[in-house]
Parts: C-alpha cells; structure tokens; sequence
C-alpha cells in the first residue's frame, strides 16, 4: 500500500507519554481478530481470540471451517497448549512449547503490550513515533511495525501490526477491541 | 436404532449431485467462553474434490481448491497460501461434501440418528481418540444436506447452516483455480514431508 501514515480522525492527539501510561496500566482487555502466519514450517491464518487478565490470558486460534483450533492458557506458573485432537502439554514457558506443538511462536510476555501498541516494560527498545503513536518498536531481537490504528474504543488501539524476526512474520488484525473501563 | 447401511444411506444422499452450490451461515463457539463468531458466505463445489468457499465476515476468507491444490486467501491480511492437497489433507467438511465416504469411514463410525418423513439426522464419531472432531452431525431434508455441525476436543463448536442450495449447477472453467491480486503476499507451501 502507498505508506501514507494513518490520519487520526476525531481524537485529539494524546501526547505519547499519557498513552504510554495509559496502555500500560491496561491489564485486562479482550481482542477478536485474526493471526497470519508465516513462518518456515508453518504459514497459514487463523481467527485470533485473546483474553488478557493481569495474571492470566487466554489465546484461541481457529483455522478455517472450524479445524485446527488451539487453545493456550498462561498464568506465572506456565502455560498450557491444547490442539484439537491431540493432549494438552504444558510447560514453564510458551515459547518453546509454541514452537514444538504450532511450529511457530512469539513472546507472549511481550506480545501482551505489543498488541497494545507500546513497549514491553522489561526490556530496552527503538522506537519511532508518527503523530504520537507508536509507528515501530525494535525490543527483544523483534520488530513490530503498527500499520493501523482504530478509535472504537475512545482510545487509539492498534487495528493492524506485523510481529516479525528472522523468516518468521506474524499479522495480526485486531478486529474488535474490549476494555472494562 | 438403524446401525447398519448408514454408510450407504449416507452415500446414496450424497451421491445425488456431482455439484453443489449453497449460500451459507456458519456459527462457531464454545460453551465455556461466552464468545460466539458467526460468518457469512457461498460455497460451490463439484466432485470429485473441487470446490470455492467463499466466507464474507467477519472475516473475509477465501478457501479455493481444484483437488490438488488448496489456497487459503485472506484479504484483510493481505495474504495467500498455496499448498498441496495431501491425501489426509482435504478436511473433514471437504471429505463430507464431496461424498468421499469409504474416506471418512475409515476415520468415523457414521449412525443414522433419526429419520422421520422426510429428513435424515446422521453422526459421526470417532474411530480412534486422536480425531481432530469428537462430534460431528449432518442433517439432510428433502435429499439435500441443509446443516452440518462440528465439535472438536476444545469444545468449540461449528454449525454451518446452508440454504438456496442448487444442485449440479454448471460452473465455468476457473471457478476452481485462485489467483491472488496485485500486492497480496503469497505463501507457497512445500508438500509437507510425510513424516507419519
């Protein structure tokens, strides 16, 4: 597409330090959307259901026609991955328990303010700014590029966001966002 | 309960038509999230295992194959892929439509639940525990497949709901066959290496 920076419609611009504190103090929202995934082993879409509580999240995907659903569930314990059809495993961590059972994985840790549109806490980043939201974030050997944002929620939320290192690039379209005010 | 010759009843109702278009409503969810997607949209099909489904929301999807290849298109993600229809590959709703039964016997026990004037209510339960569907039910009226329900061990649950379904409908030469617009960024998948 033609790169032309989103124009923020209605909403007066927020200064990023504000939103920055805003999103990072969000620690209960849920996201339908849908995941494209492209990675070497494995590249295919999915419909994306994310349920994030500040210990615990919830990620459903489902492929087309209802086949190749998976469920991974995540507290400070560990995480769980059920596939359709096969046993639920478990481990300390996701990534590595992503990569053996989706072929594929992201740090959900991170991912969690990613989807936001801002910076994990943990770790030092780039970032860049286009109207005072954040246009791409280097951290943790990723880079996230944000190439939508929508208003629905009052509050500009990212609508479109690529998650991408080495051969692996993830899309996410975040369809509708709900956050209990 | 009719137990046997439901394989066969099951194909003769299939075996009517050689092609197949229906407009569809698909619901999908599951009993512990209260979330439920609902998605719109055409599927035409013609045997022996072409067929075009066409989902208009929530999400636009396009699932396009010509019985050896399968592309998988989304437009909002920009993105296609193109992948070899393995022989395990074509799924379940694939393998029902196209009446591929001796196929889907050797995965599932096929019952006939209930017949009364003029409908048939089939299941199919698994054979072995590893099946991606636990549950899966097609209902037929007046000889024409109008719902086919899934559930698989997550218990999300898929109800396809088909209406103005047209049998042996005439298509033309690229209904089956998809190529992906300017700018769409396209996957082509290697035949998966058939490890099992």
């Amino acid at each position: 597409c033609s790169g032309l920076t989103p124009q923020p419609t209605t909403t007066p611009e927020r200064p990023w330090s504000e939103h920055y504190q805003m999103m990072q103090a969000t620690d209960s929202w849920q996201l339908t959307g849908k995941i494209g995934i492209r990675a070497p082993a494995e590249s295919h879409s999915a419909s994306l259901y994310w349920e994030q509580s500040p210990q615990r999240y919830q990620i459903d995907l489902t492929g087309p026609l209802g086949q190749g659903g998976a469920r991974i569930e995540g507290d400070e314990l560990g995480v769980s991955i059920d596939i359709a059809g096969e046993q639920p495993l478990w481990a300390p961590s996701a990534e590595q328990l992503m990569e053996d059972t989706l072929g594929w994985q992201f740090p959900v840790q991170d991912v969690r303010y990613w989807i936001l549109g801002i910076p994990a806490p943990s770790n030092p980043f780039e970032l860049s700014l286009t109207q005072q939201l954040a246009d791409e974030i280097i951290q943790n050997g990723w880079k996230i590029k944000y190439l939508r944002y929508n208003y629905q929620t009052g509050h500009p939320l990212p609508e479109k966001l690529t998650i991408s290192r080495d051969d692996l690039r993830l899309t996410i379209i975040a369809k509708e966002w709900q956050i209990p005010h | 309960e009719i137990q046997e010759g439901a394989g066969e009843r099951l194909n003769s109702l299939l075996a009517t038509f050689d092609s197949l278009s229906a407009d569809f409503d698909q619901v999908s969810g599951s009993d512990d999230s209260r979330r439920m997607d609902s998605s719109r949209g055409t599927l035409l099909l013609a045997k022996p295992n072409r067929f075009r489904w066409i989902a208009k929301e929530p999400f636009p999807q396009t699932l396009v194959s010509d019985g050896e290849t399968l592309w998988i298109y989304d437009p909002d993600l920009e993105q296609a892929t193109e992948r070899k229809v393995s022989e395990g590959d074509s799924g379940v709703p694939a393998l029902i439509l196209n009446g591929q039964i001796e196929q889907l016997q050797s995965q599932y026990k096929i019952r006939l639940l209930q017949e009364k004037d003029d409908s048939q209510l089939f299941e199919l339960l698994p054979l072995k525990e590893a099946e991606v569907f636990t549950r899966i039910r097609l209902l037929f009226t007046k000889g024409v497949i109008n719902e086919l329900q899934m559930e698989d061990s997550l218990g999300q649950r898929t109800s396809i709901l088909f209406k103005n379904q047209k049998l042996n409908p005439k298509y033309e030469e690229d209904t089956f066959t998809f190529t992906p617009p300017e700018g769409t960024d396209v996957i082509v998948e290697s035949s998966p290496e058939s490890s099992e």
